[in-house]
């Protein structure tokens, strides 16, 4: 679809306002709640076993670009690296994106100040490694072997490296949390890993960490909208059962004025 | 001196032997971390940054923005050249908040892009998710090899099609309590999560290991029988 | 004004462009601070209302609108300014080893070989560009193919041995998810091979009993469950992203960098 039909127009109008109007109240004041997300709980102790074994941590943001994944990933990465700060933990950020790199490197070092110690952050620390996807794995793997890494945050885009990273990651015995939205590679990130972050937990993750009002409210607004579509797709299931494609032709590629898609529904059940 | 290095015998000889000692190199870190990997790690990094100054001029800069700017007189291309020094002002403790401003657009451009992005790649799958019907096909019979519970077979694939994407979606709410029957339907789906991930784990190994037999061979006949004992292929 | 130039004159509009962007650069220094974050946020919701409004705005018979025809020229441009940004990692990579071998740090030879090969990937790639011969070529292809590609193709392989000692580590963890994880897994890689196939192929391929094939199982856990399941994942993940753009685009995010005073 390069340009929306009337039903993208009413969906994403939609659901922007659900989610912006969430947000919104949340900033109001209003208490919210969200539950336990597992992975995402073991975090200070993997911070904490860096601590008492003296070594650094490792975090990557895989090998995405300028792009939604890659920004979340960072907004994580900045979450814990403000807790590593607290303990003056020394942290590893290898990028493989240029372009990410002043991104990084600024949310890195923003947070050792939030965390109160700006003292602690080295900003060659923050390194670039290759965009090259195995070059990238290799220079990864080389860093974990040689720094003896205690702990190990992967959080972005990966593809068929991150098993590279999190095996060896297992080899020197780190404690490791993983959290991709790239499902071919968390089934290896679940086998690899100690605690691994599915779906849609990872844009979760900073509302979990942070507990702040934006990003809570933003949660909300976000199930509302699942809500919205399980029950489309339930309802478009009954619909298409009982020969009435309404639902069905409303997610359509083609763009019809509005009545059209009904008229559309009401010929295709009659023959 | 050189003139090897147009003997198309010889380079072959050259590059399969560089292409064994990288390969060796990288696997020895199976043993374990040692200089022997260290080297072709670095060799790699070097390699595959100079490889990407390369591409980048030959393949982006020149093409996209030198060529049009000098060869086509598109002189308003002089403009990226700046701009994209902006990343550059990082390092400048004064002007460093200048370079948000070339983030800035990109941020934009990524945000704006997602409501295209989201209609035109999620549209087709809410379809796909209602096109489920739940009563039997009109004339459908029991197919060769097929679940032979048709007509019924297709009707019960599509419940459990249906049962999988609301359980799986329930366990993904965040923003209240789940108790009760809603546990019991997100616990059902987290299950039903890790059997789907097993299925794409298991159908992957046997990629991975084509891999592995690919580069075995290439060390076994390429290097070891065609260019150390010279057999023939 | 924007019309493509010819000959010298070429060159006196590149260095205007050069010199208004140098105004454009002493007025934005001379920008307050507390103006700064209302500007950055400003051209963020600018940039991502074009690509909104192109999405959104009603198309004509030929399939666009007023907006359409820059969306070449705009993607032209990120790429050419990403393309800049290279420079940045390759600076990285410069200053940490040119770093090691000034102060010959532990290791110091292996910074060394990795700007051998920077050097000479580099430089025989633009001399086959620039000076095509048979001699350039041959060399080029020696660092690329010999090196390069045989460096990607090891290491692609080489997740062959971590998914065995991936698989193992996972089989003894006990626990329920991992033993589903682990019977998906077996089912499915024993559909895939002809020594799992054997072990069901006396079973006849047809009705009822066709269920008990192994390849049948494991083509309907991949076809029944994996896809479906996927798919939920997939729609969760969407509305994340839809969630986390809106709140870039109107910048509402939050965080360390986000929050940071300009």
């Amino acid at each position: 679809m390069e340009h929306a039909t009337w039903p993208a127009r009413i969906v994403l109008a939609l659901f922007s306002i659900i989610i912006i109007g969430a947000v919104l109240s949340a900033q109001r004041g209003r208490k919210l709640f969200i539950r336990r997300i597992p992975g995402l709980t073991a975090i200070d102790e993997a911070v904490g076993r860096a601590t008492e074994m003296g070594r650094p941590m490792l975090l990557s943001v895989g090998l995405g670009s300028i792009d939604i994944i890659t920004l979340q990933a960072l907004a994580i990465l900045s979450s814990i690296v403000q807790t590593a700060a607290r303990y003056g933990n020394r942290v590893l950020l290898p990028v493989a994106d240029s372009a990410i790199l002043p991104v990084a490197e600024d949310a890195v070092r923003e947070a050792y100040t939030a965390g109160g110690r700006p003292d602690a952050f080295h900003p060659e620390d923050v390194m670039f490694l290759s965009d090259r996807q195995f070059a990238y794995a290799a220079g990864v793997a080389g860093l974990i072997n040689r720094e003896q890494v205690a702990s190990m945050f992967l959080f972005g885009t990966f593809y068929a490296e991150a098993l590279i990273m999190a095996e060896n990651g297992n080899r020197v015995g780190a404690i490791q949390v993983a959290g991709t939205p790239s499902t071919t590679q968390i089934p290896f990130f679940i086998a690899a890993c100690d605690y691994v972050i599915i779906g849609d937990e990872f844009y979760a993750a900073t509302a979990y960490l942070t507990k702040q009002p934006t990003l809570l409210g933003s949660l909300v607004g976000q199930d509302i909208v699942k809500g919205i579509l399980i029950a489309c797709i339930v309802l478009g299931a009954l619909l298409l059962t009982f020969g009435s494609p309404v639902l069905y032709n409303f997610f359509q590629d083609r763009d019809l004025p509005l009545l059209g898609y009904l008229r559309q529904a009401i010929e295709a059940g009659g023959s | 001196m050189f003139d090897f290095l147009t003997n198309p015998g010889a380079m072959r000889t050259a590059n399969v032997w560089f292409a064994a000692l990288c390969t060796l190199g990288l696997y020895s870190i199976l043993y374990r971390e040692n200089r022997f990997f260290r080297f072709f790690e670095h060799l790699f990094i070097g390699l595959a940054t100079g490889y990407a100054v390369y591409t980048t001029w030959n393949d982006t800069l020149r093409p996209r923005w030198w060529d049009p700017m000098v060869a086509e007189g598109r002189w308003w291309w002089a403009f990226a050249l700046p701009a994209g020094l902006l990343f550059y002002l990082i390092y400048s403790r004064k002007y460093s908040w200048m370079s948000r401003l070339i983030f800035a657009v990109f941020f934009g451009f990524a945000a704006g892009q997602a409501f295209q992005g989201f209609a035109a790649y999620y549209f087709p799958l809410v379809r796909s998710a209602i096109n489920v019907p739940l009563v039997p096909a009109a004339g459908a019979a029991a197919a060769p090899g097929a679940y032979a519970l048709t007509p019924m077979a297709g009707v019960l694939n599509n419940l459990l099609f249906l049962f999988i994407v609301i359980s799986v979606m329930t366990y993904f709410f965040f923003s209240f309590e789940q108790k009760g029957p809603v546990a019991g339907v997100a616990r059902m789906g987290r299950y039903l999560l890790m059997f789907a991930f097993g299925a794409i784990f298991g159908s992957t190994v046997m990629a991975r290991m084509s891999l592995l037999i690919g580069r075995t061979d290439f060390l076994i006949n390429d290097w070891i029988r065609q260019t150390v004992f010279r057999l023939p292929g | 004004m924007f019309r493509p130039v010819t000959g010298p004159t070429l060159w006196l509009y590149i260095l205007g462009a050069l010199a208004a962007s140098g105004v454009i650069f002493f007025v934005l220094q001379a920008i307050p601070s507390r103006l700064r974050k209302p500007l950055v946020a400003l051209i963020t919701f600018v940039a991502g209302l074009y690509y909104a409004t192109e999405f959104f705005w009603p198309v004509g018979a030929d399939g666009a609108n007023f907006l359409t025809p820059w969306i070449d020229p705009l993607a032209q441009m990120t790429q050419v300014l990403q393309a800049f940004a290279l420079g940045l990692g390759v600076y990285s990579l410069a200053s940490v080893h040119l770093r090691a071998v000034a102060r010959q740090r532990s290791g110091w030879g292996f910074s060394v070989v990795l700007f051998a090969g920077l050097f000479a990937i580099a430089l025989t790639g633009f001399l086959r560009e620039y000076r095509p011969n048979r001699f350039n070529e041959n060399v080029f292809n020696f660092f690329f193919v010999g090196g390069l590609q045989s460096l990607d193709a090891t290491m692609f392989s080489i997740i062959a041995f971590y998914i065995v000692s991936a698989a193992y580590r996972a089989f003894r963890v006990r626990s329920i998810e991992a033993t589903i994880l682990l019977t998906s897994a077996f089912v499915v890689m024993l559909g895939q091979v002809a020594l799992g196939q054997a072990l069901t192929n006396n079973i006849p391929n047809q009705q009822f009993a066709a269920n008990f094939r192994v390849e049948n199982i494991a083509n309907w856990i991949l076809t029944r469950v994996n896809s479906p399941a996927l798919l939920a994942v997939d729609f969760g993940l969407g509305i994340g992203g839809l969630a986390t753009a809106l709140r870039l685009w109107l910048s509402l995010e939050r965080g360390s960098y986000f929050d940071k005073e300009l």
